[in-house]
């Protein structure tokens, strides 16, 4: 049902299909363009969109689109790392809250502590140890983001359980592990999926960020980021290197946002679902 | 009342010394000697000796923290490897100049979200609406720096209006601070709108328009005053984005500012920089973070006593 109210959202729709096409274009990259993202071809080098090269060349003479498409297997893979480490990390620490009352204060306690420093500020001390690099960027998201997970999960669960068919299931004797898979799992799956969208929509943000600067992805990797840094030094000479380098990143940001705006409001109980995409509640969940 | 503030001040000072044993934490996890890398690797034998003394290297780990807490607390935070200066005279002019751009931002991002969300509420539905909505969720899915790095070429280079970067005059701010104003416009944008709906659906606002109130009493009398509680709340979470971007923006327009000052030190490991800095923004953000909780526990009474 809910998925039916979530395909006739037009907004979801394009979201959807944007996400979709850069997923495919990042899986399908071989097959769609026939040069090398990291080769390079000096002779060409900043050349304008052609029919040759349909959003033109980098200062190596590498092919953006190529580089384009490749970049889009990074963006997943490390934003995908992000969320992931976050999302676990932050599950761990949301379910010891809630279920066991001795371990409340201090989770919570410590969360609130990780949540007080800006969660970019705690990426960039993480790199700092870890040093500069595209997966060391994402564990360090990733860590920075935990505390936004950790929370929600916590304050999810706790509803629920005190729900009543928890309080039943309780009666009758059932063990606490399968109360947590049987029905606080299912139940706080909802917000949980809402939040992650967000979170790879500000992981690809933040990811993009960090390359810019030099800690994230390296060169010669076709990361987003990178190109972006890179353009910009030639802003006089070649300004569509910079604008093509920013378009992908835009645009997907872009998807993930529509779809997290499409399914919060799909589960969100107090709608009505009409005006479903503009909906009442209408910050974003960000992370500090 | 008063246990609302002071409770909440109490909470706050917790919180500073929970974030500094964290940020002690995570310095002294990165590899090394950590005698070693306060001196960024030259010193000779008795340099780290010394140092080595100071830091009570030797010692237990609480011991450790105590000493380097009670330095914190004196203003000693340390000096940098780069430039052989006190970190502080470094850092808080640069602190400045990022609030300077922060704060411009900022204000630009909240005064036009906030007209752009009435307008967009006030006329839900129509194209005013759609359009409003969709600049909004634009703009929060656009990097700062790369519509900084679009704004120079355009206004810069080519129109040459507006200097390509450092701080110095109004003229200076423009770019930048629109740059920063971005991912606020949005986010104040949809919020206000929101909030501008919500309230709009509620009986006192039925109850103006029944009494007679021209719409632009009831707009502003009841409408944006309750829709502005949680555009207001929400500001404390921005400082998190705006340092987030400033860190692009700063870099692209060269603009001095400490989120430029932590990416140059990281990048010339400069760790007692790094240290300093961290810590400072993270109290100045638990520090506003407070202020906001204090207004909105003025401006809304059932917080205070809820």
């Amino acid at each position: 049902m809910r998925l039916r109210q979530f395909k006739r959202n037009g907004v979801a729709l394009l979201g959807s299909v944007i996400v979709g096409v850069f997923l495919i274009g990042g899986i399908a990259a071989p097959s769609i363009t026939r040069y090398d993202p990291t080769r390079m071809n000096l002779p060409d080098k900043l050349m304008p969109p052609t029919d040759r090269h349909l959003l033109g060349t980098d200062e190596l003479g590498r092919d953006l689109l190529t580089r384009i498409l490749y970049g889009a297997r990074i963006a997943f893979v490390t934003s995908g790392l992000v969320i992931a480490i976050g999302l676990t990390s932050g599950a761990a620490m949301g379910v010891l809250a809630a279920w066991y009352r001795a371990a409340d204060p201090i989770v919570s306690g410590l969360v609130e502590i990780l949540m007080s420093i800006p969660a970019i500020l705690l990426a960039l001390a993480i790199v700092t140890v870890l040093g500069p690099g595209a997966m060391k960027a994402a564990v360090a998201i990733g860590i920075a983001a935990c505390p936004n997970f950790a929370r929600l999960i916590r304050s999810t669960l706790m509803a629920v359980k005190r729900r009543e068919y928890v309080e039943a299931a309780r009666a009758v004797g059932a063990r606490d592990s399968r109360i947590i898979i049987k029905y606080l799992i299912p139940n706080s799956v909802s917000p949980i999926i809402v939040l992650a969208t967000y979170q790879m929509s500000t992981a690809l943000l933040t990811l993009a960020t960090l390359s810019f600067i030099g800690l994230g992805t390296q060169p010669p990797a076709p990361d987003w980021g990178t190109m972006l840094a890179r353009g910009r030094e030639f802003l006089q000479l070649a300004p569509y290197y910079s604008i093509v380098a920013g378009m992908p990143i835009v645009l997907l940001v872009l998807g993930f946002n529509l779809v997290g705006d499409a399914l919060r409001d799909v589960f969100d109980p107090r709608f009505t679902g009409h005006d479903a995409a503009f909906g009442a509640r209408g910050g974003a969940t960000r992370t500090g | 009342m008063t246990r609302f503030w002071l409770a909440r001040i109490v909470r706050t000072a917790a919180v500073l010394f929970g974030v500094s044993v964290v940020v002690f934490a995570i310095m002294r996890a990165i590899p090394g000697d950590p005698a070693v890398i306060l001196l960024g690797g030259q010193g000779t034998a008795q340099d780290l000796q010394r140092v080595r003394q100071s830091l009570g290297l030797d010692q237990p780990v609480y011991v450790q923290f105590l000493k380097w807490f009670s330095q914190i607390v004196l203003g000693n935070l340390g000096t940098s490897i780069f430039t052989g200066q006190p970190v502080l005279t470094e850092i808080v002019p640069r602190l400045w100049a990022s609030l300077e751009l922060a704060g411009f931002g900022t204000g630009i991002g909240v005064t036009i979200g906030l007209a752009l969300g009435v307008f967009a509420g006030a006329r839900s539905q129509t194209f005013f609406d759609h359009a409003a909505t969709l600049v909004a969720v634009f703009t929060i899915s656009m990097p700062a720096f790369w519509l900084g790095i679009i704004l120079i070429y355009v206004f810069s280079v080519l129109l040459g209006w507006f200097p390509t970067g450092g701080q110095g005059g109004l003229a200076s701010l423009v770019l930048p601070g629109l740059s920063i104003a971005t991912w606020t416009l949005g986010l104040v944008t949809r919020m206000t709108r929101s909030g501008v709906l919500d309230v709009l659906g509620h009986e006192y606002v039925r109850t103006a328009r029944a009494k007679g109130s021209s719409e632009s009493r009831v707009m502003y009398r009841h409408v944006l005053r309750n829709a502005l509680l949680p555009v207001i709340t929400v500001l404390g979470v921005q400082f998190g984005v705006v340092l987030s971007s400033a860190v692009g923006v700063e870099v692209v327009f060269a603009w001095p500012g400490i989120a430029r000052q932590i990416t140059q030190a990281i990048l010339e490991r400069d760790y007692p920089m790094i240290q300093a800095a961290v810590l400072i923004i993270a109290s100045v953000f638990v520090c506003s973070n407070l202020l906001v909780d204090l207004l909105v526990g003025y401006l809304d009474p059932r917080i205070r006593y809820g």
